[in-house]
């Protein structure tokens, strides 16, 4: 029986004015966490619904969650003091195919997607030989950037407001990243725009591309089907089936995705 | 302090205890099966049958708002086939009962259905004809006696199956539906389905559903449920499963109170996914406390006068 856990907040680090680090103490009985799973957590003090979050960084003692201000409940969550109790389900969703014979990849990650790039990034770090060139792409401040810099060969950042390696969309490097190397495979994480455009410029070189997709979830597991992909599938008459983001993802091939449908 | 009797008599369905899950929030079992006990599950209302495989409605599907949420599933679902060669199997190796939930775009539809799912294994049928989220069928039959009338007879005629009515709330009367559905032959009614609702981002000016309007669930709707399943059994004589925001045994006491004779947990698995197995300790402890002996001793024992529950206009076609 999978459970629910109750875990105890062991520090909240404010990132910048939007975006908060929350870290947990990690129950002995959970399970394995793998890169681009997420958990659903809760307090007595949020909306009626859970939130889905992505794993940002986790050892055998913690686990953490880098998160966005976005509403209501990202808000009330972001009060949570040390000692506070947090209810966590979780981990949930597959996982992020990592294949130790790549010789050449690239991470992506916009604003929320930033996160859960730095447990892949790390994870190739360990588990691959792989040159890691990561992009990252924020609205303003750049985050975790620390984080990155250890594991990868090439950090570049974009940021619409503040000059870093480059003032605009993290598109705009991924599309001169795609043309002056082979990459054995890319990893994105965003906003859908930024997976849709990364996506497209991927399939058009034949680059195999991995997609950590989002989506406004209910259950979390797989049961009320509201969080749903099109994916192709050439026994249905429409030529795709809605997929379920929260268990058949959040990952998704670039070349299973239909972006027009 | 001996233990209560939990079993209950939907006319002919009997089930261990009076906890079912309510169809589209349970999936066909699978998914919780990894947090309860489905054994400890009265009856489990399946997600939603259609004849064919069915896409459902486009993204976003959901929208949160207070104590509640919005959905606009639309019934995607892998159709009855699959369901039958796959899941149906899988769900024949607990002790609960599965109760089919079937849903069509006319009437010939839901027969064929009727009749492709009254199969060994399947203990119920639930004819949905509530659904507020898909353009033919569903609510469109849900609202008027005579439909009601019309498509549960018809159905009933195709199957000799335990059948059981989802009403939904959208409607003028409730009581008018709720007879019509007896009339039609129903054994058993369950009620209710979702409110229609709307959420809007003021920032976007867009509603937030890709459909604009939905089904609102949640415990924001429990004392439409309860005002609805009191009236609703004020007129009819066959048992209701009474739905709609139950989140814990209080909640469940007031819809046996009201006149359910057993009830269904929805939207409150997405929230607690435990809540089914919680529900069912938790009334059993009340009641053994309370000297209650068995489920019997709750439906329909509200003190307050059935007279108030006010008229209701459907005549039964002779």
């Amino acid at each position: 029986m999978k459970q629910l856990f109750n875990c105890e907040v062991v520090s909240k680090t404010f990132l910048n004015e939007d975006v908060y680090t929350l870290k947990l103490k990690r129950p002995q009985q959970m399970g394995d966490i793998r890169p681009s799973q997420f958990f659903n957590l809760h307090t007595k003090a949020m909306p009626y619904l859970k939130r889905p979050i992505s794993i940002s960084n986790f050892d055998e003692e913690t686990f953490d969650f880098t998160i966005i201000i976005k509403g209501e409940g990202t808000k009330i969550l972001s009060e949570v003091k040390a000692g506070d109790l947090v209810e966590v389900q979780g981990p949930l969703g597959n996982t992020y195919s990592i294949d130790p014979e790549h010789k050449k990849v690239l991470v992506i990650g916009g604003g929320i997607g930033v996160p859960p790039q730095a447990v892949l990034s790390e994870a190739l770090k360990r588990d691959t030989d792989a040159h890691i060139t990561v992009q990252l792409g924020f609205r303003n401040e750049a985050y975790l950037v620390e984080r990155f810099d250890g594991v990868a060969d090439v950090l570049q950042i974009a940021s619409e407001n503040v000059d870093y390696d480059h003032k605009g969309y993290v598109t705009d490097l991924t599309a001169k990243a795609l043309e002056e190397n082979d990459f054995d495979m890319v990893y994105v994480c965003g906003p859908h725009i930024l997976i849709e455009k990364v996506a497209k410029m991927c399939m058009t070189k034949n680059v195999p591309v991995q997609l950590l997709m989002e989506e406004r979830m209910a259950c979390g597991i797989g049961a009320c089907m509201v969080c749903t992909c099109k994916v192709k599938d050439d026994t249905m008459p429409e030529g795709y089936w809605n997929k379920r983001v929260c268990k058949d993802g959040p990952v998704f091939w670039g070349s299973e995705v239909l972006f027009d449908a | 302090m001996r233990k209560p009797d939990l079993s209950v008599d939907l006319n002919g369905l009997k089930l261990h205890n009076p906890i079912t899950v309510a169809s589209g929030t349970f999936g066909f079992g699978r998914e919780y099966s990894e947090y309860v006990d489905l054994n400890n599950i009265g009856a489990i209302m399946v997600k939603g049958l259609t004849l064919a495989p069915k896409l459902g409605n486009d993204s976003p599907r959901v929208a949160e708002t207070a104590m509640g949420m919005l959905n606009s599933v639309g019934l995607q679902n892998p159709g009855v086939e699959y369901f039958l060669k796959n899941d149906l199997p899988w769900l024949g190796e607990f002790n609960t009962k599965v109760i089919a939930n079937i849903n069509g775009t006319n009437i010939e539809e839901y027969c064929r259905i009727a009749e492709l799912t009254s199969v060994k294994g399947v203990h119920s049928l639930e004819l949905n004809i509530s659904c507020p989220n898909v353009k033919a069928g569903g609510l469109a039959f849900g609202t008027d006696p005579d439909m009601v009338y019309r498509v549960v007879k018809e159905v009933r005629e195709a199957t000799g199956h335990h059948l059981i009515v989802k009403l939904s709330p959208n409607v003028k009367d409730i009581k008018d539906i709720a007879l019509a559905a007896e009339a039609g032959g129903a054994d058993c009614l369950s009620m209710i389905n979702t409110l229609t609702g709307m959420v809007i981002d003021i920032d976007s000016r867009k509603p937030i559903l890709a459909r604009g309007i939905g089904g609102l669930s949640g415990p924001a709707v429990k004392p439409v449920a309860v005002r609805m399943v009191y009236e609703a059994a004020s007129v009819v004589g066959i048992p209701i499963i009474g739905m709609g925001g139950i989140a814990n045994y209080r909640d469940a006491v007031e819809f046996l109170l009201a006149g359910a004779g057993a009830i269904s947990i929805g939207t409150s698995n997405f929230v607690n996914p435990k809540v089914t197995e919680e529900v069912l300790n938790d009334l059993e402890n009340w009641m053994m406390k309370n000297g209650y002996n068995s489920i019997d001793e709750l439906v329909g024992k509200l003190d307050f006068p059935k007279a108030n529950a006010g008229s209701c206009t459907f005549e039964v076609p002779k």
